[in-house]
């Protein structure tokens, strides 16, 4: 392997050319199709995964985890439908992934974890994985990865209304509704979207006594709701105006383990509005965009045990300034800085203060070189500093183009921190001021090959990655044991393969799209504290991962959609003793749409997941659902 | 060329599906089951051999909050260390957060708190007998046989509720319960003298017949005033049929007749939340561990000991001195933890001088002086 990684770099460095120009952040609207250029902040060599559009489509219903989940490689880690999820990239943990949204940091300044369960894939029109710490846009944090959503500016000649409802098992209820209007050089889209569901479905409790007995999922059930606005205005000198404004709330008991009492209560209830405000533009050899954003987050948690009952409540805000240039003077070189500014204000009253806040300025220089018409490259380094410290990271990648469609290669490397979350610091009591941020060094190589045969495209991707992960965070308890505080705790190396591939045929009326990711991740940790744990696979990272997509359209009338989703046994302690199942899960889709003659759109479909009724648990102990389906119809006018 | 591309793909989905990783599963030796007697009750044969081997002792692991990885570990008068006999024989885990064990006949109750049971286990095959589910809010912590079909159920929750149970597993079981508002926390019980001593946010004692409300009574210290005992400690007794309990700083001693407080003996270091104390087999030796340091106190000579006996800082500072108990032997078993670590603690043997006793076997064939039990050991009950 070593040998074949060795080969690689010596390709990309001792070689040139290649092609890409740099198009500018543009959007296309061909037909139905929105086709998305790369964004100007995408890496020549690293790896980034977009979630097709037709995925996107199916999945309107769910929630971003539940779509991670069957088609990528992101790690999922569930307490089940509607319930906290977090997602990991390359063995990491939840903690050090980022989630963009329009290129903005929405993570939370306190936890760190983003809870991909609150993502309706109906607010997403495109989905980007950026795999690895290389991706460093919005500053750093992302030592696994990045998961960045974007919207889509869809100019339409005329209103049109988009009606969603969809009926499943466990009485949930979807209903969406998408209103667009242009005029002129104005647009505008309103989205609003409502979920709710009793979500008590039917396992087989085999763990808590010594008979085997049927139950119904307990103190599940959850509503969701969300309005999302976008603005979007083109000005006579070519600049461009948008603003996005979404809101989210989120009302959801949290159900408890198998094993756990059942007479536990936990509510947990949160409401986030997020606005971003952009104008960005070109003037001569000058590229500009200007960012502001403001997210504010409420979160409320009860936890109820008969007669006792506690309740946290905890308000956060975040403003964020950012200004991107780009100087487009020089041929084959892109010169570009960011400068972007947030503060964060958190209140909680598990804090001594009752409030704690963050200054964080980071200015990043990068520039992309198209040396030949086969090889680029792009490096950058971000210096931030956050409140009274100061930190450099960088990320350098190389693309080279061997024979044209036939095969690339591409490499990066990067080293990224993750400064310690503000509970991490500040919770009261534990927190632990004199924590040092997580430091991640990490390298990926790839070969790309898009052969076509005939009505044949192909598409293949194969990565090796490897990563370091120094002074990684953990909470223990410390003193006289009643008191949990976090430390640098261990040493992490990740490494492993990840592949994609996508065949697509046109036979007669016929479109065939066959596509599958495989990741193999070896996650181990390095510290010796004596624990068994030195060398073995870190906890709930499972070593194999695949998922496969068959779909088939007809005529552009009916389709089919056949998904498999595969996850091995995930450890589920330090020492490799205990473990959780490895599971498959088959999912369905068949659905057809009718054309009307004045343009409008009714489709109808029928989704079955967990076709077989696999037993499977996410977290431990926590069991998802049996075969579960959804009806849905759509009508676009 | 798109059939191969579908048979290519179902035979990958095939190949794939067929390859699983399997968790390394140890055999169950055959001592645990077999019908060589392994309780303090039954009489071992004179057929046999000396070094037949037999469970010594088992450990209690309570397992991450949260997780269900409560274990039960059992430890051979040979040496030989069994992991997890309950999930092993019975194809469950034991549950959320067990933290001790009585044996009452021929079974083991075991308490497990967030799961709110008590597992009743045959106490030679170790298969479950019945799982007693609590349907109130409570934190099941620690069980007591008060005579005939009664057990008593302490709570270590804040809502106070105190459990009597009936045992009665004949064929026709039926599981009487009675839930008394104590108004205090409870951890550890003893029985003694006809009285039941109950340990928690204050020291309470009944009359087994007649557990209620209104008989409840409370050992004052010297200074008249109620006191906590330790949540993880035992209730121990003596040769002359007296109570020894932590009580914050002091280890106290208390006439079981008379329910006053006889001796309070200062040790350094102390606190509720992780010291430990327990007896001599002989009754003559109260041991107390403070962190790493373990105390001896002589039951007629009670005076406050000024150095440990030993220390048993082995230069692993990240792991936490977790619990402490006596052996039939008059060995003292050390359970160290690693917090930060889902991964199972170590325990130590040492004699009175501080000594290593045994030394086992790690997963890589290296001898070192611990055992691994479960994770997050917190009780060791000894077969006589």
């Amino acid at each position: 392997m070593r040998k074949f990684i060795i080969v690689i770099l010596i390709f990309i460095f001792c070689k040139s050319t290649y092609a890409q120009v740099g198009i500018a952040d543009s959007t296309f609207n061909i037909n139905d199709i929105s086709v998305v250029e790369r964004s100007e902040n995408s890496r020549v060599g690293s790896r980034v995964t977009k979630i097709e559009g037709a995925i996107l489509d199916q999945n309107r219903t769910k929630s971003l985890a539940e779509l991670l989940n069957n088609n990528s490689t992101i790690n999922i880690k569930s307490m089940g439908q509607g319930a906290l999820s977090t997602a990991s990239f390359r063995g990491t943990s939840s903690n050090h992934t980022q989630v963009l949204w329009n290129g903005i940091s929405i993570n939370s300044a306190s936890i760190g974890s983003f809870d991909f369960s609150q993502v309706p894939i109906y607010f997403t029109d495109n989905i980007s994985l950026y795999h690895g710490g290389s991706d460093q846009q919005s500053g750093s944090g992302a030592l696994g990865g990045s998961v960045n959503f974007t919207n889509n500016d869809t100019p339409s000649h005329k209103p049109s209304i988009s009606l969603l409802s969809e009926y499943g098992s466990n009485n949930t209820i979807t209903e969406g509704v998408t209103f667009r209007v242009s005029k002129n050089r104005f647009t505008s889209s309103t989205r609003l979207y409502y979920q709710q569901s009793d979500n008590d479905y039917r396992y087989l409790n085999k763990v808590y006594s010594m008979d085997s007995y049927f139950e119904r999922r307990q103190e599940a059930d959850y509503k969701q709701a969300g309005v999302m606005q976008e603005f979007y205005y083109k000005t006579l000198k070519g600049g461009k105006f948008s603003l996005i404004s979404w809101w989210q709330f989120d009302d959801r008991s949290l159900p408890q383990s198998t094993l756990s009492a059942k007479s536990v209560k936990e509510q947990l209830t949160s409401q986030n509005i997020r606005t971003i405000a952009t104008y960005k533009a070109v003037k001569r050899e000058h590229k500009y965009k200007i960012t502001l954003a403001h997210l504010n987050g409420t979160l409320d948690h009860i936890r109820e045990l008969g007669t006792f009952s506690e309740q946290s409540d905890n308000t956060n805000n975040s403003v964020i300034s950012r200004v991107d240039y780009e100087f487009l003077g020089v041929s084959k070189v892109d010169l570009g800085a960011t400068l972007n500014y947030r503060y964060d204000v958190i209140n909680s009253s598990k804090y001594e203060d009752g409030s704690v806040n963050r200054n964080t300025i980071s200015t990043r220089i990068y520039t992309k070189v198209r040396a030949t018409r086969r090889l680029h490259f792009d490096a950058d380094v971000t210096l931030e500093s956050v409140d009274r410290d100061q930190y450099a990271i960088y990320g350098v990648s190389a693309g080279y183009r061997v024979f044209d469609k036939l095969l690339s290669v591409k490499a990066s490397n990067a080293y990224n921190h993750r400064v310690p979350t503000l509970n991490d610091l500040y919770w009261n009591p534990g927190g632990n001021p004199d924590l040092k941020p997580e430091t991640g060094f990490s390298w990926d190589a790839s070969i790309v090959t898009e052969p076509s045969i005939g009505r044949l495209n192909m598409k293949f991707e194969a990565t090796y990655y490897h990563m370091d992960i120094d002074n990684w965070i953990m909470w223990i308890p410390k003193g006289n044991g009643y008191i949990w505080s976090p430390v640098n705790f261990s040493t992490v190396t990740s490494q492993g393969l990840e592949f994609d591939w996508k065949f697509k045929l046109d036979v007669k009326n016929t479109k065939h799209t066959l596509s599958g990711t495989y990741c193999y991740a070896h996650s181990v940790d390095n510290s010796n504290h004596g624990d068994d744990a030195q060398g073995k696979q870190l906890p709930y990272i499972p070593r194999n991962k695949w998922n496969g997509n068959y779909e088939i359209w007809f005529k552009d009338i009916a389709w089919f959609n056949y998904n498999l989703s595969f996850t091995d046994v995930r450890f589920t302690t330090a020492d490799e003793e205990y473990y959780t199942d490895a599971y498959l899960q088959h999912n369905a889709e068949v659905g057809g749409q009718i054309r009307f003659k004045n343009g409008s759109l009714l489709s109808l479909s029928l989704k079955l997941d967990n076709i077989f009724d696999a037993y499977y648990e996410s977290t431990q102990y926590f069991p998802m659902p049996l075969k579960m389906y959804r009806i849905r119809a759509e009508f676009k006018f | 060329m798109l059939k191969k591309i579908l048979i290519l793909f179902i035979c990958t989905i095939n190949a794939l599906s067929c390859t699983k990783i399997e968790p390394k599963k140890d055999t169950i030796p055959p001592f645990i089951t077999d019908t060589i007697p392994v309780d303090d009750t039954d009489t071992i044969p004179d057929v046999l051999p000396p070094t037949a081997e037999r469970t010594r002792a088992i450990v209690v692991g309570e397992g991450q909050f949260g997780y269900g990885t409560g274990s039960l570990t059992s430890l051979s008068n040979l040496g030989s260390v069994t992991q997890d006999i309950f999930r092993r024989i019975n194809n469950r885990p034991l549950g959320d957060v067990p933290q001790s064990l009585v044996k009452i006949g021929n079974y083991y109750y075991i308490p497990v708190n967030n799961s709110k049971k008590v597992e009743v286990v045959d106490s030679k095959t170790f298969k479950s007998i019945e799982t007693m589910v609590i349907d109130e809010d409570v934190i099941p912590m620690y069980a007591v046989h008060l005579g005939g079909d009664s057990i008593a159920v302490s709570d270590q929750s804040i809502r106070n509720k105190f459990m009597i149970m009936d045992i009665n597993h004949g064929k026709e079981r039926k599981m009487v319960r009675r839930y008394l508002d104590l108004g205090i926390q409870t951890y550890q019980m003893k029985v003694i003298g006809g009285k039941l001593f109950v340990g928690g946010t204050s020291l309470s004692v009944f009359d087994i017949g007649n557990i209620t409300v209104a008989s409840r009574r409370t050992v004052l210290n010297s200074n008249n005033k109620p006191f906590q005992t330790c949540d993880f400690s035992k209730i121990t007794i003596d040769k002359n049929g007296n109570l020894w309990v932590v009580t914050g700083s002091n280890i106290s001693c208390i006439d079981v007749k008379t329910e006053k407080v006889i001796k309070e003996v200062y040790i350094p270091g102390i606190n509720l939340r992780v010291s430990s104390i327990d007896m001599c087999p002989k009754g003559e030796t109260v041991y107390v561990c403070a962190r790493t340091k373990i105390y001896a106190v002589q039951v007629d000579n009670p005076i406050p000991p000024k150095e440990p006996i030993f220390n048993h800082d082995n230069n692993d500072a990240d792991w936490t001195s977790y619990h402490m108990s006596v052996s039939n032997e008059n060995t003292i078993f050390l359970i160290r933890v690693l917090y930060g670590s889902i991964t199972r603690g170590r325990v130590f043997e040492y004699n009175t001088d501080g000594e290593i006793v045994n030394y086992y076997n790690d997963s890589s064939d290296r001898k070192q002086p611990y055992f691994r039990a479960g994770i997050f050991p917190h009780f060791i009950y000894y077969i006589k």
